[in-house]
């Protein structure tokens, strides 16, 4: 061992220092100075801090941008940067939150009122169960955003149990049968049928079932087992031709490269039209609930002179009576109803469709009045024969050309009655003091609009067949419809038939997509929330303010002219004078 | 703070009641979501209930700062506060999830709150997995541990030492001058002027701070260990005062073995002890390294997690009275 090498020196050089030594080596005041890490963590929080004031004070510019959860829909654009044009401050928008109570749903809703005058949803409705318009119509879901689609929950909320939501009256009428149902959805089980489509309100005797057919023609069969009831169609002797139809008509009517002598063969689109726009005549006849809709939503009303005229001109001449009722003597025979047939497209003289009671008896007298004067002008220059004296006894029993006219007017009363009768229930009217069954039409009653809760566009189902919704009205139902009038059996005739589809109809496509369980095809897709069909305020306007009504119900016919009534007063008073003979004057 | 371990009873309280509260606020919200047919929003009343708790939570959490700061304030221990800051945190989430509205969401402010409020919960969550398990790594791995900010001090000292002990023993390399060296026991030796007069393992420190003069035993140097000498100068010096940072081959364990290996053959057998003492400093230094890396990680996340909280909180302080404006 060398003597700088001592046992001291390894000992000293390999120990290892105590914790005490290491300890000793900190500095004792190292925890005064932050450490780097620390540092930095401040001045990044104070630049964060910083940014965070930033961003909000570009928040408080931009509030469009930075506050609105999202852009307004495109109706509501123009406000898009004034929040305060919707918002109350401090005040929920909503209900289905805090304090939202029925001042701070009023003052919400003033925002909205300006522009939006709607009618409450109807008058028995609970105040307190009625949202603001920001619960159902939530904006802020972008330009394109359907306000106006609300959830199904705003409706089946009172809907699921309407009993439970309506303001008690002791005066308020019992709930209909379909809105006591538990409405919660739109299928077979959660909807009730359409009680607009319960039965048919109108009055017309009409068979679709029939007019579908070629020629309208039951066939010679039929003509054997003709019913003779009262509204039942007379039989034809042989199919209607479309030479048979008015010339003018007969463009109409006629499809092209068809022959003249082929039978009438009508659509669905020869009578229900729809205007892709309403002319200036159709909106003064269709109902408002029509005019308003979009075009092609619903079918024109039929008219007659448009729909009818052209098989069913209404002559008021031509068959002879044998009955008071003015039916043709014997349905049976084909001759009375060739005569018919003979008087279609002929140019015949004819009643002017829709005429009350009075207006067609003044309608007969005139007519044969000026009948009498063109046939006889001298009748004008006979003076007017002076009036006896209340005593004295009038002589002359000789038949006037009064009675002759009375007699014609009577006549073409009865056979007219008869032409009404066809289509139409009549109950008798008297006119003046005339004692003859003069008679009136009921009002039709034909509802322009057949489903009054729901919209319903045509124009939107244009792709689907009249046949799918409308079934019963084509032949192969007609002669079911017939048998079941002769054995008794359900509806008396078609006529009472709703030949419309219901619920079950719209299911089928309304419903989310599923596979039919009979089919196996899929079916459904189309939307079928509550929206789709029904409207909310003022009950979606579905009861139409003015009363449904069809253009040849109720309308009165003017007089032929206005011109004619000085003439009429001097024929009148002329027929009510006996005439006297040349030797009495 | 570790979940688990003689704390988990503790931490299973609070893990049943966040799950209890988040389940209770999920169906309620689902069951309005019913009612109203359509998601329910902020303003509705599971929603307006959510954001209220949410908010609160979040101010709560916000407090856990100025609570490590003012050490003072004794409301409830820093570990409690830690633990509920850890599980109202992570409670916060579905509740301002549902708030907004499952965050279907417009409006840029309310964007960017979530998106800060969802970054900071997961910078959040990732501090708290971090802290499963470096700590303990950091307990195994770093038995020299010392204070992170004193990792350069600590090691200039034992550079010092280490190098005092080689001008000591070693003859000169020729990289430093020598510093006057008796050769005979019982000579004071020269101090360097500003040197920190401790050479470890000659004496007992006595733990004054500052220069001490001490009596230092003189040692001969040992002969043929100039390359020695020159080593520690040029390649290990350096690495024990600046570490892994300043490129050193040291840095790597297997080269620091093949160097010390080369050191053993060229040194004298007297010169063992040196070296292993040398071998020892230059672990300490991997370990100050390894130190430093896992404080990173463990501290680094709250770079971003605290700042962005101080946003979090400048934003909500403006979204609460504009959110009510235009309820």
């Amino acid at each position: 061992m060398a003597p700088h090498d001592t046992p001291s020196r390894s000992a000293a050089i390999g120990a290892r220092p105590s914790t005490r030594e290491q300890a000793s080596r900190i500095e004792r005041d190292y925890y005064r100075r932050r450490s780097p890490l620390a540092g930095v963590r401040r001045w990044l929080g104070l630049a964060a801090v910083l940014a965070g004031g930033g961003w909000c004070a570009w928040a408080a510019v931009d509030a469009r941008r930075h506050v609105a959860p999202g852009p307004v829909t495109a109706v509501h654009a123009t406000w898009e940067r004034d929040c305060n044009a919707c918002h109350v401050p401090f005040s929920p928008i909503v209900d289905a939150t805090f304090w939202s109570d029925e001042q701070s749903r009023a003052e919400g809703d003033a925002k909205c009122l300006p522009c939006h005058r709607v009618a409450a949803h109807h008058p028995r409705e609970r105040n307190a169960e009625v949202g603001s318009c920001g619960s159902c119509h939530s904006d802020h879901r972008g330009r394109a955003a359907d306000i106006t689609r609300v959830a199904d929950r705003t409706c089946t909320a009172c809907h699921a149990d309407l009993g439970a939501h309506r303001v008690a009256a002791a005066d308020a009428p019992p709930l209909s049968t379909e809105a006591a149902w538990r409405i919660e959805g739109f299928d077979n089980e959660r909807h009730p049928p359409f009680a607009s489509l319960r039965e048919d309100p109108g009055t017309l005797i009409f068979t679709h079932g029939r007019h579908m057919l070629p020629g309208q023609y039951l066939g010679a069969a039929s003509l054997a087992a003709a019913s003779t009831a009262i509204g039942d169609p007379p039989p034809r002797s042989r199919p209607l031709a479309y030479a048979d139809l008015p010339v003018v008509d007969r463009a109409r009517y006629l499809p092209p490269g068809t022959s003249l002598d082929a039978p009438v063969q009508l659509s669905c689109a020869s009578c229900h039209q729809f205007g892709t726009a309403l002319t200036e005549i159709d909106v003064r006849e269709v109902g408002g609930r029509v005019a308003a809709a979009s075009p092609g939503a619903y079918a024109l009303p039929v008219d007659f002179q448009r729909h009818c005229a052209a098989c069913h001109p209404l002559p008021y001449e031509g068959l002879p009576m044998a009955d008071t009722t003015g039916r043709p003597a014997d349905p049976r025979t084909g001759d009375a109803v060739d005569a018919v047939l003979a008087s279609v497209g002929a140019d015949v003289a004819v009643v002017p469709h829709g005429l009350d009671a009075a207006a067609l008896r003044r309608f007969l007298e005139q007519t044969y009045l000026a009948r009498g004067v063109t046939s006889d002008p001298a009748l004008l220059l006979e003076p007017v024969v002076p009036r006896p004296l209340p005593a004295a006894a009038t002589t002359n029993d000789a038949p006037t050309r009064g009675t002759a006219i009375r007699d014609k007017v009577d006549g073409a009363r009865r056979f007219v009655r008869g032409q009404c009768a066809k289509c139409h229930t009549l109950e008798d009217v008297a006119v003046g003091d005339d004692r003859a069954a003069w008679f009136r039409a009921l009002p039709s009653r034909v509802p322009d609009v057949w489903l009054t809760k729901a919209r319903f566009d045509h124009q939107a189902h244009r792709q689907v067949d009249c046949r799918a919704c409308h079934e019963a009205a084509y032949p192969e139902r007609a002669a079911e419809a017939l048998e079941a009038a002769r054995s008794g059996q359900g509806v008396s005739v078609e006529s009472d038939l709703v030949l419309i589809a219901g619920r079950e109809s719209c299911v089928e496509c309304h419903a989310p997509p599923h596979q039919d369980a009979e089919t196996g095809r899929s079916v459904g897709g189309a939307r079928h929330d509550c929206v789709e069909c029904h409207g909310y305020h003022d009950r979606g306007g579905h009861v139409s303010p003015w009363p449904l009504r069809s253009v040849t119900a109720d309308s009165t016919a003017r007089p032929r002219g206005e011109g004619l009534a000085a003439l009429r007063s001097r024929l009148l008073d002329f027929l009510a004078t006996p005439s006297v003979s040349p030797a009495e004057r | 703070m570790i979940v688990g371990g003689s704390t988990w009873h503790r931490d299973r309280r609070w893990i049943v009641g966040t799950a209890l509260v988040a389940v209770l606020a999920v169906a309620a919200y689902v069951i309005e979501w019913r009612d109203l047919g359509r998601l329910p929003g902020g303003s509705s009343r599971t929603g307006f209930v959510c954001g209220v708790i949410g908010g609160l939570i979040i101010l709560f959490e916000l407090l856990l700062w100025p609570r490590r700061r003012v050490r003072s304030w004794r409301i409830g221990s820093a570990q409690s506060w830690l633990r509920a800051h850890v599980w109202l945190g992570l409670l916060a989430v579905p509740l301002v999830i549902l708030h907004a509205r499952l965050l279907f969401i417009g409006g840029w402010l309310n964007v960017a709150l979530v998106v800060l409020f969802l970054v900071v919960i997961a910078s959040g969550i990732w501090g708290l997995a971090l802290q499963q398990f470096l700590p303990r790594m950091l307990l195994e791995q770093v038995p020299a541990e010392t204070i992170r900010e004193q990792i350069d001090h600590v090691a200039a000292v034992q550079c010092h030492d280490l190098e005092r002990l080689v001008r000591a023993l070693c003859e000169p390399g020729g990289v430093h001058a020598s510093d006057g060296h008796a050769d005979e026991p019982g000579v004071e030796a020269a101090f360097d002027e500003g040197d920190h007069a401790v050479v470890t393992g000659y004496r007992s420190l006595t733990g004054i701070q500052g220069r001490v003069l001490e009596s230092v035993p003189v040692y001969a140097r040992i002969p043929g260990t100039a390359a020695l000498s020159r080593r520690f100068f040029t390649d290990i010096r350096p690495y024990l005062l600046q570490g892994a940072a300043g490129g050193s081959r040291m840095a790597s364990p297997v080269d620091a073995r093949r160097v010390l290996s080369g050191l053993s053959e060229i040194a004298p057998a007297e010169a063992g002890d040196l070296i292993e003492r040398i071998a020892a400093a230059c672990e300490t230094r991997r370990q100050f390294d390894l130190q430093a890396r896992i404080h990173g990680w463990l501290h680094g996340w709250l770079l971003v997690h605290v700042p962005l909280s101080f946003a979090l909180g400048v934003l909500l302080a403006v979204h609460v009275p504009l959110a009510l404006w235009y309820w």
